[in-house]
């Protein structure tokens, strides 16, 4: 829910509340106005009355002042001593069919030594009609807070809010290894100012953090390259050495062996901090089959070892503007991978499509975790050799290239694709 | 022949040395460009190895003032730093090879062979060794002047023992010159041990010597 949905329930529900206890409150203050102007009223033309009385005389009274009058009623009394009396009566109006709330004062006058009891009679607004009238208001009144509110709420969130969305939006839109500065909407509403202000820092900060730890790796690697090239020097230097014992040489091929391992790790760590740091801008327009003809000629001799079989399906062929050596890396570690995971007399199909290349192999391992595929030094079998960066690596080139790389299990096959 | 070693770290420019001697090679060593340009100035190199990444300086200062004295010793870069754009630099302003760190001193020592033959021998790329006989601008062996019927992967690897002749040559440099960079595959190496017995079988076919000799598991040598 947005928060402007939210504030928006706020309002409206606090709207409706205030008129539920208006309504009750208005009706009866209505009402006791009513009567007030009402019985005001009646005293006002009960005073005119007498005035009249006493000046003109019963007869002419009767004649010219009360004629247009429906509610008075001039009786003959014997009991002079009434009071005045004020009270609310229906009565049955015959002009418009219809029982009519009237406000009567009855009181008594003493005209040329004769006691007489008038009544005035005004009538006042139905009891229906008035919470009638009243609700009405209230329900429109609601309509127009509601559709107000509404307005205002859509009109603050296209202006005031506008900043946020866009805060927002380029945050969505952040990555930390893309490396460019992060631009946000100017806004002169302090709070969006502040909060531009904060994320600006915390993104800058991660940027130059990211940053240095990636010229860290860069540097890292090669400056092992040097102490690695020493240590191979001795270790081929200790080779001639005579005379050596076959000890010696398992020894010897032993540390060889280690020597290059790490000397892989760390061309491949390299490989990584160089994508990282977007080194590969080269590119030339190359034909998918060709490539994977050229990566399969390399990895031939390593497939027949473990005498797995080779299919190839060429069914279209693209022309790719890329960079070559990426992609050969690219195609390379999938082959490598689908080697190194493969059983004797194995299979590796390979097949180009339209828009993608399929590595399949068959393998004495489950289907893989995805979620660990791709990450650094994930290894999901008990394969020994391997540096554990090989599918990093090839994840990491597709992502450079926009390219899209998936794992599928199909047919107790492990299935690489690359999507381009 | 004369070789300069032009790398700062004075242990391994020892080790080059060490490694060089054995085929006979003069090794002058420097740790900086000062010295090394000192050096060029005096003397004609066959082959200079050339750290990039110097205290003083960069290497490749020694290859434009090579160039500037259209001086033709043959350079091979020796870098830290295996950037596309330093082997483009590198190349263009003259150099011969480029050879990233780390790397197996058999692999350097075959690739400043394969320099001198060039520079020796231009267009005329014969290597005679007794009855062995080395065509290098065809990629041709020849046993008592009889062409033999060798795969490139062969030749490449019978070249690159002789090129390492009397020293022992470690599998996996064997593996990382014939397959290039993809190496990271192999967990055994087989398929060196089916090269060397097809190499001999062949050799042996056309009455050559047994040259070859394998060394505990470790690697091969050339004995001649």
């Amino acid at each position: 829910m947005k928060l402007l949905h939210k504030s928006l329930r706020y309002n409206i529900f606090f709207a409706i509340l205030v008129l539920i206890i208006a309504v009750p409150l208005l009706y009866f203050s209505m009402q006791h106005i009513i009567k007030d102007e009402a019985d005001e009223s009646l005293y006002a033309r009960k005073s005119e009355l007498m005035t009249h009385f006493r000046k003109k005389g019963i007869q002419d009274t009767l004649q010219n002042f009360t004629i247009p009058w429906k509610g008075f009623e001039l009786m003959p009394v014997n009991n002079h001593l009434a009071l005045d009396s004020i009270y609310t009566q229906e009565k049955y109006d015959s002009l418009i069919e219809e029982v009519v709330p009237y406000r009567i004062l009855e009181t008594n006058m003493l005209v040329q030594d004769k006691h007489y009891r008038i009544r005035l009679t005004v009538s006042i607004v139905e009891k229906e009609e008035l919470i009638e009238g009243i609700v009405k208001m209230a329900v429109i009144v609601l309509a127009c807070i509601i559709a107000g509110l509404y307005l205002i709420n859509w009109y603050v969130s296209k202006k005031i809010w506008k900043p946020f969305y866009k805060i927002l939006h380029t945050l969505n839109h952040f990555r930390v290894d893309a490396a460019t500065e992060i631009v946000l909407p100017k806004s002169d509403v302090s709070e969006f100012s502040d909060l531009n202000t904060a994320i600006k820092n915390l993104a800058n900060t991660n940027l130059q953090v990211y940053k240095s730890q990636k010229e860290f790796t860069e540097n890292a690697s090669h400056e092992m390259q040097t102490p690695l090239a020493m240590t191979q020097a001795k270790i081929d230097l200790l080779m001639q050495t005579i005379p050596l014992t076959e000890q010696q040489c398992e020894l010897i091929s032993g540390l060889s062996s280690i020597n290059r391992r790490i000397s892989l790790l760390n061309k491949n760590l390299l490989l990584l901090a160089k994508l990282d740091n977007n080194q590969f801008v080269d590119r030339e327009n190359i034909s998918v089959i060709d490539v994977c003809k050229k990566v399969l000629e390399q990895y031939k001799f390593q497939a027949d070892q473990k005498n797995i079989e080779l299919k190839t399906e060429w069914q279209n062929d693209r022309i790719l503007s890329t960079n070559k050596i990426l992609f050969e890396i690219l195609l390379g570690n999938l082959m490598n991978n689908a080697i190194r995971h493969n059983q004797e007399n194995g299979k590796i199909v390979i097949q180009v499509l339209s828009n993608a290349i399929v590595i399949a192999n068959t393998s004495s391992n489950k289907e893989l975790n995805t979620n660990q595929l791709f990450r650094r030094f994930q290894k999901q079998s008990n394969e020994t050799g391997g540096t554990g960066l090989g599918l990093t690596i090839a994840k990491k080139i597709a992502d450079y290239m926009h390219w899209d790389l998936k794992y599928n299990y199909v047919d107790t096959m492990h299935q690489f694709s690359i999507e381009y | 022949m004369k070789v300069l070693i032009v790398e700062d770290e004075e242990a391994l420019s020892k080790d080059i040395a060490a490694y060089l001697k054995t085929e006979n090679y003069l090794c002058d060593t420097v740790a900086n460009v000062h010295s090394a340009l000192d050096k060029i100035d005096v003397f004609d190199y066959d082959c200079i190895l050339l750290d990039i990444t110097l205290p003083d300086g960069n290497g490749f200062s020694v290859l434009k003032e090579l160039k500037e004295n259209k001086k033709t010793d043959g350079v091979i870069i020796i870098s830290a730093k295996n950037s596309i754009d330093d082997r483009i630099d590198g190349l263009n302003l003259g150099a011969d090879d480029y050879l990233p760190k780390p790397f197996h001193l058999s692999e350097l020592s075959a690739r400043i062979a394969a320099i001198i033959r060039r520079r020796q021998f231009a267009g005329n790329n014969i290597l005679t060794l007794n009855e062995l006989t080395f065509d290098t601008s065809a990629k041709m062996v020849a046993v008592h002047h009889v062409g033999l019927e060798f795969t490139r992967k062969e030749y490449d690897l019978l070249l690159y023992l002789v090129s390492n002749k009397n020293r022992v040559v470690s599998k996996n440099a064997i593996a990382e010159h014939i397959n290039g960079d993809d190496t990271d595959l192999y967990d055994n190496f087989d398929f060196i041990y089916a090269h060397i017995k097809n190499i001999k079988k062949k050799l042996a076919a056309a009455k050559c010597n047994d040259y070859i000799k394998s060394i505990y598991g470790m690697g091969y040598k050339f004995e001649i």
